[in-house]
């Protein structure tokens, strides 16, 4: 139950310090306190003028995205979290938040896979409890795919590759993808067609997918060449290691999956992930 | 069986070089067809494996495998390779870098992952002998990367 007063309170104290100093960053605050109060257009008002000065303000962004969530904008609501995830990286309130907007979407099994790994961790976390009671009234949608390649009587040009479909779940890619995705650690999860362009991407890193994409398709092909000269045949899998990050190219039948990682992965659960959503692709 | 073998401590025979027994603790695993220690002109330092593995050509191949994913990763704003694993349907091919050398394990395909923690206690031996008996090498900067530029050389 909501205290009132003490919101009361707090809007009353972060008022104060804001007509002191417009230029600090208690909007943040303020605006969640109007949220909390059940303002929401003021809260919105606040949080976006205070973001305007701020910017790169993650823990603003992260209040704007509650804000959305409560004006029923799920949309923008997941492209703030994305911005607030970008700048400041993932935690378990952004993954609580990201499990919600996935289930207001409808994308349930992709919300579903953020919702156990947070369960594993913690059973007892009250928001995770309300996520499984609000994954079980939520209506399940399709996820919207690329009209050129759901629309039936659409042929790919000579030589395009087709999206193709992970069989074994009778999943879409971009929802295999989005499972990838959410996996911890996992910063990026692509399938890159033959020709290097990009068939479906989940994507944090400040880098453009686009690029990612072709540069791994690029990488994969020159050590691809490299083999041929000592004849041990195709590469199925590569792993690439920095001192901050992994990429692992594996190909399958139509595409290459090319997962980007924090260093700190855990390699065995993402590939019985992989093995798991992709067997016989 | 592989667990077992995995726990094998590195055997120190006084007097024996450390960069031979640091690719002999590796050949010695099953499924390891040979490893190279190379430096960064790809040329063999050291190497062991058996009659029909060719430690020149597989240090050339790698050598030219790293130079040429350095580049797009640059790109990516990642720094330096440090770990390179191939997986065709027959063979593994690992390439480690311990600066200023080049740590090179062809296994097959089917080998224990515990691989890896071998390739790690072998890259600890092949650094901790670098630094102890070569330590000018480690001031100097190799010859591949002597036109390189920092990170932020390059975005800035």
């Amino acid at each position: 139950m909501i205290d009132v007063v003490e919101i009361e309170d707090r809007i009353a104290k972060c008022e104060k310090i804001l007509a002191s100093d417009p230029q600090s960053q208690i909007f943040a605050a303020l605006a969640d306190a109007y949220r909390k109060k059940g303002d929401i257009a003021r809260a919105f008002e606040i949080c976006s003028q205070g973001l305007k000065i701020f910017p790169e303000y993650s823990s603003a962004r992260i209040v704007l995205t509650k804000i959305l969530l409560a004006r029923e904008n799920y949309e923008q609501a997941g492209v703030e979290l994305e911005r607030a995830i970008e700048h400041s990286g993932r935690t378990r309130s952004t993954d609580i938040l990201e499990a919600e907007i996935l289930i207001r979407r409808g994308l349930k099994s992709e919300a579903s896979a953020i919702i156990d790994r947070l369960s594993g961790t913690d059973p007892d976390d009250e928001n995770v409890k309300r996520l499984m009671e609000l994954i079980d009234k939520e209506e399940t949608k399709s996820i919207p795919i690329d009209p050129r390649w759901a629309a039936p009587e659409y042929q790919p040009a000579a030589g395009a590759t087709p999206q193709p479909r992970v069989e074994r779940r009778n999943m879409s890619l971009a929802q295999a993808i989005g499972v990838l995705k959410v996996m911890p650690r996992v910063m990026g999860a692509l399938a890159v067609g033959k020709e290097g362009l990009l068939l479906e991407a989940r994507f944090d890193s400040a880098h453009s997918k686009e690029e990612f994409a072709a540069l791994s398709k690029s990488m994969y092909d020159t050590i691809e060449q490299g083999l041929e000269k000592v004849k041990i045949g195709e590469a199925k899998e590569v792993l690439i290691e920095t001192s901050s990050s992994k990429i692992w190219i594996q190909k399958r039948d139509k595409f290459l999956l090319v997962i980007y990682a924090r260093d700190d992965v855990s390699m065995g659960a993402l590939k019985l992930k992989i093995d798991d959503l992709f067997r016989g692709n | 069986m592989a667990r077992a073998k995995q726990s094998k401590q590195i055997k120190q025979v006084k007097g024996k070089d450390k960069f031979l027994v640091a690719v002999e603790y590796l050949t010695e695993y099953t499924g390891v067809r040979g490893a190279i220690i190379a430096d960064s002109e790809g040329m063999v330092i050291v190497s062991h494996g058996g009659s029909s593995f060719d430690a020149d050509y597989y240090a050339a191949l790698s050598l030219d495998i790293f130079e040429t994913v350095k580049a797009p990763l640059r790109r990516l704003f990642e720094p330096e390779v440090e770990f390179l694993s191939i997986k065709t349907p027959v063979d593994w091919l690992t390439l480690a870098w311990s600066e200023p050398l080049i740590l090179i394990v062809a296994a097959q395909r089917q080998a224990d992952d515990l691989l890896n923690i071998r390739i790690s206690r072998s890259l600890e031996m092949i650094a901790a002998n670098v630094k102890e008996k070569y330590p000018i090498l480690l001031n100097t900067k190799p010859a591949n990367s002597k036109n390189e530029k920092s990170l932020e050389e390059i975005h800035v």
